[in-house]
């Protein structure tokens, strides 16, 4: 057989294409591979992104949004301190289509159809896939705080997931005046940020002592023994904000009974406590379209296979981020950030010739304490038959210098730019 | 090849250092924060500061030569750098903020230097330059002093080139390896969450178009916990040989 170079016969093709056949585009179109991500956020903008990027154009990469724009969890809580601003923690979707030719739909994923491979959009449209990605984040499980729903987090917001919530949190914490309290209840184990409700704490904390309110309290209700770099917050509780957090275990409250948004309180076997600010961060579970879909466990959340962020249930689909059951990772951008790129690796391998290289995930998430007072917790992992497990940990050390706090403060910095440079495409 | 023409000629001119300059040598080539009590007693005032300067010469010959016969390394050769423009070396690759630096007309007076040594980013932005900056104004002054007086074949080399080979170098292994760029990339991904792969520092430092060796050299060092730090000690511990040649080699060509 004689040999073709590539480009002649693309234009051998091409040429038979327009003489034959009336709609060129669309054969084209249909002669590439397809892959549909549910969800812009750390997991699925990043893995629309390296498709897209490194696929070169051999991969029809469409991403399913729901908003408009996209605005971080992570960096919320230091907008919710003064540290930041709502713009520079939002973010567009636009160099994702324009320099990386994403096709951005913006619309509500409503249900997958696994044997058709077709996803379902709200108004009825299909989008067909060969390969979907799913990284819808997480849903509340309102009902593991009794009196707590949809409707009363708009009185009591959980700010859990990052936009209007975010921003009546800040607009509540605001207002709050000199002797009132402001309540957390915080969430169940497994939640989206291990430590972020204590990071919450401290920006909460930092706000009121700035504007001299020295006669409110931060009072916790946590329905855990222990939390997330527990000895790190304590010991900036108590060197910054001394007096001003109590934070109090089920096994001195005795349990939280219900909350009543109207009235402003949080009922306990302990103590009914009364707040002008009720922040109630419930338990949580997979974004609905991934549980729809028939791939979550009784957890809640959905398995997959460790060496390559398949779904356990449907080996066409990657479940990645909060929405996953990821081992010892905990659900964190950086988590997801990280799981979205082995799973692009594995895409491009199942669709183009492109080489596969083995999984390896990790994780590193700064805490703002105080001013210039950050902290951090890291883990490298890799994948066994059983699960994605931790080969090696770090955390940052009680009693460490303010120079050294600082410098982690910056890193920090560099890294929202980073990471959210590696979901985008760009800062802006 | 070229590497192994450095090392002869940095053992070389060790050794011509060693015979006409006792005290400076053995300075440079052991722990540089000593006090060289041996050149208080004997020299005058200006030879003092231009020793001191010396010796805080350590903190940039990480990443500078400060000899006309040497290559670049992480940073320009800044051998002659009074009174060159900014941005100035053909074979090297300057940050963006760098070159627009030097299209303003940045030109390296001695109070341009003291300054950017104070704070590089408060001269150049978005500089590429990772270094914090030099707080005290007499030790700056001593050590532009040394910079801009230093003469050809005076400042040896700081790196470990052992005169056995490079067989001993931190990281030598992985250095003699050809490095899987393609491997790298996908290393990489991990590293671009923090590292921006444009090179830009927002508070993490820009790790592109490195060369190779000095590369790898850093990682070794993250590795064996000669430079401390628990995320790139954390980073590396779970990197081999082959891992760390692959992204040397990616992160080399990415900055082409
Ligand atoms: C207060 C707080 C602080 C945090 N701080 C940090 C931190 O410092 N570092 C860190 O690494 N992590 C942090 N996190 C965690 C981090 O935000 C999440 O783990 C991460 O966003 C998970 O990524 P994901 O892709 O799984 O989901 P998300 O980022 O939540 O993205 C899901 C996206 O899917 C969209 N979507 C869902 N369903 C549909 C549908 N049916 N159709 C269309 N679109 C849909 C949503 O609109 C959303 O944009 C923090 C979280 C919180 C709450
Ligand atoms: C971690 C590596 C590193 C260290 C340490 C470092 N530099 Fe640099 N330096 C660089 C890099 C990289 C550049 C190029 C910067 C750019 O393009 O923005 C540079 C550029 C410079 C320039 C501009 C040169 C030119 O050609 O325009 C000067 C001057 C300079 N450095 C001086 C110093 C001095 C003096 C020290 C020690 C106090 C030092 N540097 C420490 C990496 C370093
Ligand atoms: C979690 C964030 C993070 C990740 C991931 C990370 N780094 Fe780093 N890296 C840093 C920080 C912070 C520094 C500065 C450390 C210091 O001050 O010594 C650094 C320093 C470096 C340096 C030295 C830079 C200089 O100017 O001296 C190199 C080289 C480097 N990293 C390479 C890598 C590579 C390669 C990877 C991926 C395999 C990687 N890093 C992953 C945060 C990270």
């Amino acid at each position: 057989m004689g040999r073709l170079s590539r480009r002649r016969f693309a234009q051998l093709a091409l040429g038979t294409a327009t003489v034959t056949l009336a709609t060129p585009s669309i054969i084209r179109a249909q002669a590439k591979p397809r892959v549909v991500v549910v969800g812009g956020g750390a997991g699925g903008a990043t893995a629309a992104r390296y498709i897209a990027k490194d696929s070169e154009g051999a991969v029809d990469v469409t991403l399913i949004e729901m908003n408009k724009t996209f605005t971080t969890c992570f960096f919320s809580n230091l907008y919710i301190g003064d540290f930041r601003t709502f713009e520079s923690i939002t973010h567009s979707y636009d160099q994702l289509a324009s320099g990386y030719g994403v096709t951005v739909v913006n619309a509500r994923a409503a249900a997958v159809d696994r044997d058709a491979r077709e996803v379902a959009l709200a108004d009825g449209s299909k989008v067909p896939y060969d390969r979907l990605v799913l990284s819808p984040g997480i849903d509340m499980k309102y009902d593991t705080v009794p009196g707590y729903s949809a409707e009363a987090a708009e009185i009591a917001p959980h700010a859990w997931k990052a936009g209007p919530q975010t921003q009546l949190l800040k607009t509540k914490l605001d207002a709050v005046e000199d002797g009132q309290n402001v309540i957390m209840v915080a969430p169940p184990n497994p939640y989206r940020c291990p430590p972020g409700p204590y990071e919450r704490i401290s920006m909460f904390a930092h706000v009121l002592k700035k504007k001299g309110l020295t006669n409110s309290k931060i009072i916790v209700l946590d329905v855990k023994e222990k939390f997330s770099k527990q000895a790190l917050f304590s010991e900036g509780w108590e060197n910054h904000y001394p007096g001003m957090v109590e934070w109090l275990p089920p096994s001195v409250h005795g349990g939280v009974t219900g909350v009543d948004v109207n009235a402003g309180t949080v009922e306990t076997d302990l103590d009914t406590f009364e707040g002008a600010l009720l922040n109630i961060v419930p338990g949580q579970k997979a974004g609905a379209i991934a549980t729809d879909a028939g791939l979550a466990n009784d957890s809640g959340f959905c398995p997959i296979d460790p060496y390559s962020m398949r779904a356990k249930e449907d080996e066409s689909i990657f479940v990645l981020g909060d929405a996953c059951i990821a081992g010892d990772m905990p659900k964190s951008g950086f988590s997801a950030n990280s799981q979205a790129k082995v799973a692009a690796v594995q895409i491009r391998g199942d669709l183009t010739e492109s080489r596969v290289f083995p999984a390896r995930y990790a994780n590193t998430c700064w805490s703002l304490i105080e001013t210039e007072d950050g902290v951090k917790v890291g883990a490298q992992y890799q994948p066994t038959d059983e699960k994605i497990a931790s080969t090696s940990s770090f955390i940052s050390q009680t009693g460490e210098s303010a120079d050294l706090r600082k410098t982690t403060y910056e890193e920090s910095i560099g890294w929202y730019a980073g990471i959210t440079t590696d979901m985008f495409g760009t800062t802006g | 090849m070229r590497v192994a023409h450095v090392a002869a000629l940095a053992a070389s001119l060790t050794l011509a250092l060693l015979v006409a300059m006792p005290a400076a040598a053995e300075e440079t080539a052991s722990a540089p924060e000593a006090p060289d009590s041996s050149v208080d007693d004997t020299t005058a005032f200006e030879n003092d500061t231009y020793e001191r300067g010396r010796s805080l010469f350590a903190q940039c010959s990480r990443c500078h030569e400060l000899d006309p016969l040497r290559a670049n390394r992480i940073g320009p050769n800044l051998f002659s750098i009074l009174g060159r423009p900014a941005a100035a070396l053909q074979d090297f690759r300057y940050s963006q903020g760098m070159r627009a630096a030097a299209q303003d007309g940045l030109v390296w007076s001695r109070d341009a230097l003291d300054r950017f040594i104070a704070d590089p980013r408060s001269v150049v932005r978005r500089t590429s330059m990772n270094y914090r900056g030099m707080e005290d104004a007499t030790a700056r002054a001593d050590l532009v002093t040394f910079l801009t007086g230093v003469t050809p074949g005076e400042y040896a080399p700081q790196t470990p080139v052992a005169t056995d080979g490079a067989a001993t170098e931190i990281g030598a292994a992985a250095m003699a390896l050809e490095g899987d760029a393609a491997y790298g990339e996908y290393l990489s991904g991990e590293c671009v969450t923090c590292h921006q792969e444009t090179g830009a520092n927002e508070g993490i430092p820009g790790i592109v178009g490195w060369p190779r060796d000095a590369f790898i050299r850093a990682l070794f060092e993250y590795k064996t916990n000669v430079r401390s730090h628990q995320v790139m000690q954390l980073v590396t511990s779970n990197l081999g040989d082959e891992e760390i040649a692959a992204l040397a080699a990616y992160f080399e060509q990415l900055g082409e």
